[in-house]
């Protein structure tokens, strides 16, 4: 949650809010959500009758044609306050006109995470799972959308509660150390620097964990080609159903289009790009540099060749940077028969329209997943730029306090820090106030005289 | 020019602070007891100070106070606690003679001109148009006065347990004080219950103690007071026993017997201090707990067995005891005993101690719902002066957490909903590093100085020590130490202190910490000083770094605190804040954010809620 806006969506609570939850241009249907106290009415009033609660109701509207409709009244929603969702055909005019429709009621157009700054605000999700459902909705790939929804599932939540827990533990007993030197609690210097230690391991693996989520990003499979080699049709081969809209039109694809292909388990985003154009000439098309960028963000790239074409002018200059080491060429349209040039090159053939060679291109694809070493276990990670800081700052934090610890330092000092770590630490974890971390000694230590 | 008139019920550590400081500010002060032989009575331990303890102290000493000076007069053995550790968590702590204290007490009271002991029992208040305006007492006479301070301990509703026999009383042979819980409660205030313990007393004769490891004082004993030249020269030692595995089996057959135990005992007791009977049961694990002998005075006949607070019957006690170590043969004089007494939830009065809902009363101590007798002493001061204060409409006195263990405690009891008896921690502390209890002076001398309850000698004296440590401190960190051929020769004996780049004095001590006083003649070094003054100024080096980073902060939330609330800001339904904390603003209309703060349920998250309307507002936008 962007705190810039969320201060604004906190001062607006009681306004009502639509917008379309799925992508535009996207699907056979779309879906509208409305939250506030509005939501309700205003759906009747659209479609002319009262709507029993948690119920979809097909109904036709005047704006956006067939749809369907279901209301839900607070407080057992996802933001807490009444909510109605409308679904449509994917068209997304027909989701303008009901925007339009919509504000004609009071209803104005949600903006980015503000349903989810409701949840968060109507204490439906904490702050971790509130940024995991904004991961989600910018999920680049099927690994960041796992985690996310991991996070989401209060999975991260639990792991952050324990790792809280742990701070706290750290801190208690270097405090007991501090306030209670008459006690006979015999806590050695050797324990704190364990318990410094074991925190700095963990919290690195929660910096790790999420730093390799990042890293994820590039197991990205990309397909590129020039226009009109078939890549969109090789794209819904592989996943076995009609992903994208092809057609005989050269730059059918705008747009870069992702899936999940699942590899020997492993979850590859499977990207299709439009085609690039002869020899990196910018032709007026929009997409263009969203294709460059995905080629260069690519784990490997699967370049499409019309095979029955000669290879002339086929592989673009722009590619060459990525033959060596992520590119593979693979030539189409094998039914339409081999152009000779492409012959004896050890280019893999394949007719992605009847299916045939695919088995070798299966087998180069598990072979390059079984290269993609499994480092990423079931760890959660951090979904959240603020959450690596916050991390980032508790390792600061106990670098200093170890080092301190190491050099005979006085103890108070090595707390000072830890105590500023802890403070960082708190946006992730949530406050820890004296009161607590005295609560951890008394329950861990019997104190008084 | 009226004499303004003061009425303080109590004479505990609390109300004696509370009457002195008004007193000597220039108030007609009544200082109301239920019995006059028990004032500057210690009702617990004979000792004053300790880890945050004794830096309250010693910042009440610095701002005038008088348990510094009465603990240094009356003090029979002084320690500082955790020297294995750095200066800003040393502790300095006394024990103390039990009747010389009290003697010490009522003589400085009969020394303030201003004071009139009153033997009595206040049992409701007299208010007239909202204003707290005197009291009522038992005899059924009327104290009238322009503000009120209670400072009744343990004494509102008192009941004592010992065993399955309870009775009303403020201590053991002391009555209870009724009737003002019930006329506080009439005044819309919430009160509480709370429960605390004090360990049997033992004939010193009847106890072995050659047979026990002894604790010794230090042998150059620090005073809490800047009034105290020298301290007395004898002290005496504590000794250390410990409880026993039979002696746990035997309690814990006997626990259907503690009235903790029963359910008689109704009472939120402190954790930090638990009974004897709670050590046993919440740490099965434990084979044993310590036991601390203390001497109640230089001639006193008795002991005190800090470490075994409890409630059983008085022949479980006696077996108990003689279960410990040196004690086979020991007779119990003073039967240990639990207490329950009222308290008023601080989150109803103000950082000046004054009830928010009825203005010239105030509360200092036990009743906070506090703990020990710096803390109470502590209040008292405050108390005081800002009673003085609020009747002379003068601005009151008000200390920061940053400034002061007296500011951390103020805050704390006004935000904060208090669960158990609130005792002092440096954890407490944000800024502990820049609190050790030697810093007290700096921190507050020209502040007790200002208010009038310091004599200009003896602030002179003290603040020209506090000078001289300034500038040892400016010409340390400027004088240079550089890796030339003269000052290796002068290193050439100190293969340990290596000399790799060019530092300062003020730099080589604080990586190597080798103490001032024999780097300074080594270096060549032109200034001399007093042991005492070397040790403040290598405190002041070694917290330095910290200091800074601190003093920014402060700045950054001063300013943030600053922040004014606009009047025309409503806080009824404000996004993000708590229907209490709408409550709690609507009535209590703060015009900063700063003054926002420190009332009762505000979060920080509530805050920043606050922050951003505040924000809004002024940009002309709606919340």
């Amino acid at each position: 949650v962007d705190t810039s806006s969320a201060s604004s969506y906190l001062q607006r609570r009681d306004e009502t809010i639509a917008a379309p939850a799925t992508p535009p241009g996207r699907g056979a249907l779309n879906l509208v959500r409305i939250s506030g106290s509005l939501a309700i009415r205003a759906v009747e009033r659209l479609i002319g009758k009262t709507l029993k609660e948690r119920q979809w109701t097909l109904a036709s509207l005047a704006e956006a044609g067939q749809a369907t409709v279901a209301v839900f009244r607070a407080p057992h929603t996802y933001t807490g306050q009444d909510m109605a969702e409308i679904t449509l055909f994917g068209n997304p005019l027909l989701t303008d006109r009901l925007m339009r429709r919509l504000a004609t009621e009071g209803i104005r157009a949600a903006g980015p995470g503000e349903f989810t700054f409701r949840a968060f605000a109507a204490g439906k999700l904490d702050l971790s799972q509130a940024e995991a459902v904004q991961q989600i909705i910018e999920a680049a790939n099927p690994v960041q959308l796992d985690r996310a929804m991991d996070g989401l599932r209060g999975v991260f939540s639990d792991r952050i509660r324990a790792f809280r827990g742990q701070v706290l533990e750290a801190f208690a007993l270097v405090q007991a150390a501090l306030e209670f030197p008459e006690e006979g609690l015999n806590i050695g210097e050797d324990q704190i620097s364990d318990a410094l230690l074991g925190l700095q391991e963990e919290a690195i693996r929660l910096r790790e964990a999420s730093a390799r989520a990042e890293r994820f990003q590039i197991f990205s499979l990309v397909i590129a080609g020039p226009p009109n080699a078939g890549k969109s049709t090789l794209f819904n081969t592989l996943l076995g159903k009609d992903r994208v809209i092809v057609s005989p039109e050269p730059g059918t694809t705008r747009d870069v289009v992702r899936e999940t292909l699942w590899i020997q388990g492993f979850p590859l985003s499977l990207a299709d790009t439009a085609g690039v154009f002869n020899n990196g000439n910018i032709i007026n098309m929009m997409s263009n540099g969203k294709s460059l960028q995905a080629l260069e963000d690519a784990w490997k790239i699967l370049y499409i060749v019309d095979g029955s074409l000669p290879r002339e002018g086929q592989i673009d200059k722009i590619l060459e940077p990525y033959l060596k080491h992520k590119a593979c060429v693979i030539a189409n349209k094998t039914d339409l028969g081999l152009h000779p040039s492409w012959a004896g090159k050890g280019i893999p053939a394949v007719s992605a329209r009847e299916g045939s060679g695919l088995d070798a291109l299966w087998k180069m694809l598990e072979a390059w997943a079984g290269d993609i070493p499994d480092e990423y276990g079931d760890t959660p990670h951090l979904v959240s730029l603020r959450q690596e800081q916050a991390l980032d700052g508790l390792l600061g934090a106990l670098n200093r306090a170890l080092a301190q610890l190491s050099e005979g330092g006085s103890l108070e000092i090595v707390a000072q820090h830890l105590q500023e770590g802890v403070r960082s630490i708190q946006d992730l974890t949530g406050e820890m106030a004296p009161e607590e971390v005295l609560d951890g000694i008394f329950s861990r230590f019997c104190i008084g005289k | 020019v009226k004499v303004p008139n003061i009425l303080v019920i109590g004479a505990g550590h609390a109300g004696i602070e509370a009457a002195s400081a008004s007193a000597r500010l220039g108030a007609r002060v009544s200082l109301a007891t239920l019995d006059l032989k028990t004032v500057g009575r210690m009702s617990c331990n004979p000792a004053i100070g300790g880890i945050a303890k004794g830096n309250l102290v010693a910042e009440l000493d610095a701002l005038g106070g008088v348990m510094g000076r009465a603990a240094d007069a009356c003090g029979i053995q002084f320690r500082v606690l955790n020297r294995s550790r750095g200066p800003a968590v040393w502790g300095l702590r006394a024990q103390e003679d039990r009747a010389a204290y009290a003697r010490w007490m009522r003589k400085h009271l009969a020394s303030l001109p201003g004071v009139v002991l009153r033997e009595g029992m206040a049992v409701r208040l007299l208010v007239d148009g909202g204003q707290v305006r005197g009291a009522l007492l038992a005899d059924g006479s009327k104290v009238r006065a322009d503000a009120v301070v209670i400072t009744a301990g343990t004494f509102l509703n008192g009941l004592i347990h010992i065993g399955t026999n309870t009775r009303s009383g403020g201590r053991v042979d002391e009555p209870a004080a009724t009737g003002l819980s019930e006329s506080l409660r009439d005044l819309g205030l919430s009160l509480g219950r709370f429960k605390t313990g004090t360990p049997p007393r033992v004939l010193a004769d009847s106890a072995a103690l050659e047979t026990l490891p002894s604790q010794h004082g230090d042998s150059a004993p620090l005073p809490f007071s800047l009034y105290t030249r020298c301290l007395a020269r004898r002290q005496m030692p504590c000794h250390l026993t410990w409880t026993t595995p039979d002696l746990h089996d035997f309690l814990r057959e006997h626990l259907p017997l503690s009235p903790l135990h029963s359910g008689q005992i109704t009472g939120t007791g402190p954790r930090y201090c638990p009974s004897l009977e709670v050590k046993v049961t919440s740490f099965p694990g434990r084979e044993r707990h310590p036991v601390f002998v203390e001497p109640e005075g230089r001639r006193s006949r008795e002991l005190y067995l800090n470490g075994l607070s409890m409630s059983l019957p008085p022949p479980v006690q006696e077996r108990i005891v003689r279960m410990l170590p040196g004690f086979e043969a020991a007779v119990i004089s003073r039967w240990a005993y639990a207490i329950e007494y009222d308290m008023v939830f601080p989150d109803q009065i103000t950082p000046t101690l004054q009830v928010r809902a009825l203005p010239g009363l105030f509360l200092a101590g036990q009743i906070n719902g506090t703990s020990g007798y710096e803390e109470a002493a502590a209040q008292g001061l405050l108390a005081g002066i800002n009673a003085m204060k609020a009747v002379q409409g003068e601005e009151p006195v008000v200390l920061g957490r940053e400034r002061a263990y007296m500011g951390i405690l103020v805050d704390d009891l006004v935000r904060t909903r208090v669960r158990e008896p609130y005792r002092m921690f440096t954890s407490r502390a944000e800024y502990r590093l820049q609190l050790g209890f030697r810093t007290a002076r700096r921190r507050l001398l020209p502040l007790g100085r200002a208010l009038g309850l310091m004599p200009d000698p003896v602030f002179q004296r003290a603040w020209a020590f506090e000078e001289r440590v300034g500038s040892l401190v400016a010409e340390a960190e400027a004088f240079p130490v550089t890796p030339s051929k003269d000052m290796l020769d002068r290193l050439k004996q100190e293969p340990e202190l290596r000399l790799e780049e060019a530092t300062t004095l003020a730099g080589l001590y604080f990586r190597t910490r080798r103490p001032l006083a024999s780097l300074a003649p080594l270096l060549g070094f032109p200034c001399r000083a007093t042991a005492a003054a070397w040790s403040r100024a290598e405190e002041e080096i070694l917290y330095a770094p910290y200091r800074a980073r601190q003093e920014e902060e402060v700045e950054r939330m001063k300013s943030l605190w600053k922040t004014p609330i606009p009047q025309a800001l409503s806080f009824i339904d404000l996004p993000g804040l708590s229907r209490e904390a709408m409550q709690r603003l609507t009535e209590a209309r703060p015009r900063t954010i700063g003054e926002a703060r420190v009332l009762p349920g505000m979060t920080p998250a509530a805050l920043s809620a606050l922050y951003v309307a505040v924000t809004l507002h002024a940009q002309g936008r709606k919340p």
